[in-house]
């Protein structure tokens, strides 16, 4: 409410004073037009000058989600592609490393994206955060069974199971690539 | 179908049961002019020093009386050890996964071959169906009544309820037109299908021929598959694969029988090659070619007369036969849409041969692993992973 009282006070103020600085322009004396000039000159360059600065500040702001967002999904590449994920690992009981999400989700906290000019990003990283919510569950759950319960039959059906075709990280990989795509073309 | 013609096929059926001549009935599929001129055309492939032109494809190996000759003197000699230790060590197999067949079957057997297991598992059938249906399918007649014979002989199966079946199981239609058979004469019956001795890994397309042979199995029937094993991959298995085909000199002799009795050729043993390799991670592949080694060109004749050059150093493939890696058995068998209910292994207790080939029965019943209802013990894991 404050905010919005603020905002209006402000803007009101000065379009008054741009009215009024305008006015004193058109009324003045010829010899005497100065000084309304430069007033209503200098109310002009405050005006624009508030939209200038937010709209770099915010552009810099989406630059840098980005970039963070980019480092992220090339850490999860690593992660996926590599150690515990990879065509060679062994069968066996371990602890599996878990696909992040910060910069994703500050990205949305600080709404750094605009849902105008970034609805098709938005989209593509909420289904993405989803999924590594849903890869983390399905990590613990995994390694909780191979820890206690699973025989070690059942702890080698789990390994293949998750390196199957039909495994839920091949889903995953998807998605991957085709958010590291879409970001890829996105002008730096 | 009229009275008077029901009566007619009661009274040949009466006559069959009643006489003492050995009399069999038997339902010829298909036109064996056609056959002829199938195996005329694989003998006439390319040139090639590997076995990859010209061909004797699987059934035709045993096609005529020759051949069925050659292969029970092969079945019966000592050192052809797949066959042998398969025969040997059926009878146990077969008594550990016999128990998980209910009452009612009939059974249906791919490639009866000399019949010896066929009449095991019928003897063990017919004590909770002593009314089944019999109905052996071979490519090759003489096969047939061979195997039949042995299968049936002194059981309490009656003359009329064994229906021998000459077909070439390998072709999509013919198995489209043999699964309305079966089904008509069995109605809502359960059958126990059976593809045993290692056939499967005969074909080139092996996978394809088992989808087909598995699509006739409905939800109450059930499928017993035998195939050669190892436990490891390499090319020095390969290589022992090969030396355990390669002592038989009664299997080379099978094995050429083919070649004697459809070309002119003048067969000597030596010229039989084994050519042994690694496929992917599934099998070690054993390939029996038959090289010309004269250092000359040799005029065949084939079966039509027509007569097709047989170069230096050219081959014709007569066999193909594979031991698949245990591991990928459970991968071979899904992709036919089966699952396994049980299966049994067991391992060749002979010096010499390699640590790991041994033989394996399993007992099938469909419905992919990935069906949850069925899916036994790997369940947890592909709930948990599967997209
Ligand atoms: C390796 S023997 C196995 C015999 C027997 N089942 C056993 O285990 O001893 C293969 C049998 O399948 C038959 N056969 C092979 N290919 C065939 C085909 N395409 N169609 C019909 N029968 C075929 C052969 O004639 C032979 O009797």
């Amino acid at each position: 409410m404050t905010r919005v009282v603020i905002t209006a006070l402000t803007f009101g103020a000065l379009a008054v004073a741009m009215v009024l600085g305008v006015s004193w322009l058109v009324v003045s004396p010829p010899g005497e037009r100065w000084e309304p000039a430069v007033n209503s000159l200098a109310l002009l360059a405050g005006i624009t000058g508030i939209f200038a600065e937010r709209w770099a500040a915010q552009r810099e702001q989406r630059e840098q989600a980005i970039g963070s967002i980019r480092l992220e999904m090339a850490r999860n590449r690593e992660t996926l592609d590599g150690g515990e994920f990879g065509a060679a690992t062994r069968p066996g009981r371990r602890l599996y490393p878990r696909l992040i999400q910060s910069a994703v989700d500050s990205a949305f906290s600080s709404g750094a994206l605009s849902p105008r000019r970034d609805a098709e990003l938005i989209d593509l990283l909420h289904r993405w955060r989803s999924a590594v919510g849903s890869v983390n569950r399905r990590l613990e759950m995994t390694e909780t069974l191979m820890f206690t319960s699973a025989s070690a039959e059942e702890v080698e059906q789990l390994h293949r199971a998750l390196h199957s075709k039909g495994s839920f990280i091949q889903g995953v990989r998807a998605l991957l690539d085709e958010t590291q795509a879409y970001l890829g073309e996105l002008p730096r | 179908m009229t009275a008077s013609e029901g009566r007619l096929v009661g009274d040949l059926a009466k006559a069959i049961d009643e006489s003492d001549f050995a009399w069999s009935l038997v339902l010829v599929g298909e036109d064996q002019r056609d056959k002829l001129a199938a195996l005329t055309s694989d003998l006439l492939g390319k040139p090639s020093t590997t076995g990859d032109g010209k061909q004797i494809t699987s059934g035709y190996a045993y096609w005529g009386i020759g051949p069925t000759i050659a292969w029970a003197h092969a079945c019966a000699d000592p050192f052809y050890l797949v066959m042998k230790q398969s025969l040997d060590s059926f009878t146990r197999r077969w008594s550990r996964v016999r128990g998980k067949v209910g009452s009612g079957f009939h059974h249906v057997s791919f490639g009866v071959g000399t019949g010896h297991k066929d009449r095991l598992v019928l003897d063990h059938l017919l004590d909770h169906n002593p009314d089944l249906l019999y109905v052996p399918v071979d490519m090759s007649s003489e096969m047939l009544r061979l195997g039949t014979q042995q299968a049936t002989h002194g059981l309490r199966v009656r003359g009329h309820r064994v229906v021998p079946v000459q077909l070439d199981f390998s072709i999509p239609e013919n198995l489209a037109e043999f699964r309305d058979l079966v089904h008509r004469m069995v109605g809502d019956e359960p059958v126990l299908y059976s593809l045993l001795g290692n056939t499967m890994a005969n074909f080139d397309h092996d996978a394809e021929l088992l989808a087909g042979l598995t699509g006739l199995v409905r939800p109450q029937d059930l499928f017993l598959l035998e195939v050669a094993t190892t436990d490891a991959l390499s090319d020095e298995l390969a290589q022992d694969a090969v030396e355990e085909y390669a002592r038989s000199r009664a299997y080379r002799e099978f094995a050429t029988s083919a070649l004697m009795h459809n070309t002119d050729l003048t067969i000597t043993l030596d010229a039989v090659r084994f050519r042994g390799a690694v496929e992917g991670d599934r099998a070690l592949k054993v390939k029996v070619v038959y090289q010309n080694g004269t250092g000359g060109d040799i005029m065949m004749m084939l079966p039509d007369r027509t007569r097709v050059p047989f170069p230096d150093q050219d081959t014709i493939r007569l066999y193909l036969t594979r031991k698949y890696a245990r591991k990928a058995l459970d991968g071979v068998v899904g992709a036919a849409g089966m699952r396994k209910v049980v299966g049994t292994h067991s391992d060749f207790p002979v010096p010499r041969s390699a640590q790991g080939f041994g033989m394996d029965l399993l007992l099938l019943a469909p419905g992919g692993p990935d069906e949850p209802a069925t899916s036994g013990s790997g369940s947890r894991a592909r709930d948990i992973w599967e997209h």
